[in-house]
């Protein structure tokens, strides 16, 4: 170990005093040898001691384990900051979307009720009521989307008992069956399996009317490349779907079949 | 640190989900007409579910709740006088507030005994189902067929 070049990094751990006892017995006995040793540990600690001197003065840090980790200083606040804001930013979300929550609207819609086209007799649409609900007055809307016969059926039996019920208790009533999807093969010429009923409850009640939807017409249209003929009376509206909402907020009930 | 952060954003998303469920869940006091005319056992078992599930997010003392049967969704009470597990799921909806309403002129027509519908009472029946579906309507009640 005498014989050892020393360094300046074995000197800087000297200055340091961070060598074992027995390294630093080898150097004081090496200066006592070397005087130029000497000299260059001299200018080492000076150097130290400058060092220090100039940064004696930095402001402290915001906490002790920042001497460890600096990067550490702004990772301590952000945990807690960031529950705060993350907090506030949902909450300010959830009130936004509660106060934007779509409100039932009371305001009746003007919607032109005329039927795009209607088979030989001409059959008024239900009046478009202007959303003076009367009291007196109920209006139902029966919804059909399927052709099964047995669900046509029980429709036109519904209906029917309806009708009978409110005249029994003489109690003005206005009645629309409004047919879309699968369901307008009750109002067709080719499909329906109560034709005659249908006419005969036609003329039996002038306060019932039988819808049929467009968009389902054109659907049926191409599905079977022919022309969709309907029984005479029917009302072809836009969109049975759309119709179903009008009816909703003018106050009209609303019974799917 | 980094367990930290975790546990932070977590507790924001908890807070942020809380806050949700409690402006979300309060619903308010509910009128409901549930409609059944079909007689397909498990479409009738679903409804019933539905209905519970309706109770549970809403709350039995905010409910007004009603199932209007007809057309064929007698079939529900007929089918209850003989699977115990169907009469368990009547009471226990009825003990909530839950009101079974069988329609007068599907009792007449089916030529239906009372005796053959579970626990049928004379309030229960409704002169024309349609009709009550209807007035329900019009006094605020909401419309669902499960």
């Amino acid at each position: 170990m005498s014989d050892r070049h020393i360094s300046d990094e074995m000197l800087n751990a000297f200055i340091d005093e961070e060598l074992s006892a027995e390294d630093r017995e080898t150097i004081y006995d090496a200066m006592t040898m070397d005087a130029s040793l000497s000299r260059r540990l001299c200018e080492l600690r000076n150097i130290h001691d400058l060092s220090r001197m100039a940064y004696s003065h930095l402001p402290e840090p915001p906490s002790g384990r920042a001497r460890h980790n600096p990067v550490q200083v702004r990772r301590v606040l952000r945990p807690w900051v960031m529950t705060m804001a993350a907090t506030l930013v949902l909450g300010l979300g959830v009130l936004i979307g509660w106060t934007m929550r779509p409100e039932t609207t009371t305001a009746p819609l003007a919607y032109n009720q005329t039927p795009l086209w209607t088979n030989t007799t001409t059959q008024l649409a239900a009046p478009a009521n202007n959303g003076v609900t009367s009291t007196k007055e109920m209006r139902i809307l029966f919804h059909l989307s399927s052709h099964d016969t047995s669900k046509a059926r029980e429709a036109l039996n519904e209906i029917e008992n309806l009708l009978e019920h409110y005249r029994r208790k003489d109690q003005k009533v206005q009645v629309e069956l409004v047919t879309n999807g699968t369901g307008i093969d009750l109002l067709r010429i080719k499909t329906s399996p109560f034709p005659a009923r249908i006419s005969a409850m036609q003329q039996k009640y002038d306060n019932l009317s039988f819808v049929v939807c467009q968009n389902s017409i054109t659907r049926a249209r191409q599905r079977y490349h022919a022309t969709i003929k309907l029984l005479p009376g029917t009302v072809v509206i836009d969109s049975g779907v759309a119709q179903i909402m009008r009816r909703q907020r003018q106050g009209w009930a609303y019974i799917q079949v | 640190m980094r367990k930290l952060h975790i546990i932070a954003i977590t507790t924001a998303i908890a807070i942020g989900m809380g806050m949700m469920t409690v402006i979300a869940g309060n619903y308010g006091a509910q009128k409901v007409v549930y409609h059944v005319n079909y007689d397909n056992p498990k479409r009738q078992k679903g409804a019933l579910r539905n209905i519970q599930n309706h109770i549970n997010a809403v709350g039995a003392d905010k409910l007004d709740m009603r199932i209007v049967m007809h057309g064929k969704g007698w079939t529900l009470l007929a089918s209850a006088t003989k699977d115990l597990d169907l009469q368990q799921k009547i009471i226990s909806l009825k003990d909530q507030g839950v009101k079974f309403n069988l329609c007068g002129i599907t009792i007449s027509r089916n030529k239906l005994d009372k005796k053959d519908l579970f626990d049928l009472k004379d309030s229960d029946i409704v002169p024309s189902g349609v009709a009550e579906i209807a007035y329900l309507q019009s006094q605020g009640f909401a419309y669902l067929r499960p």
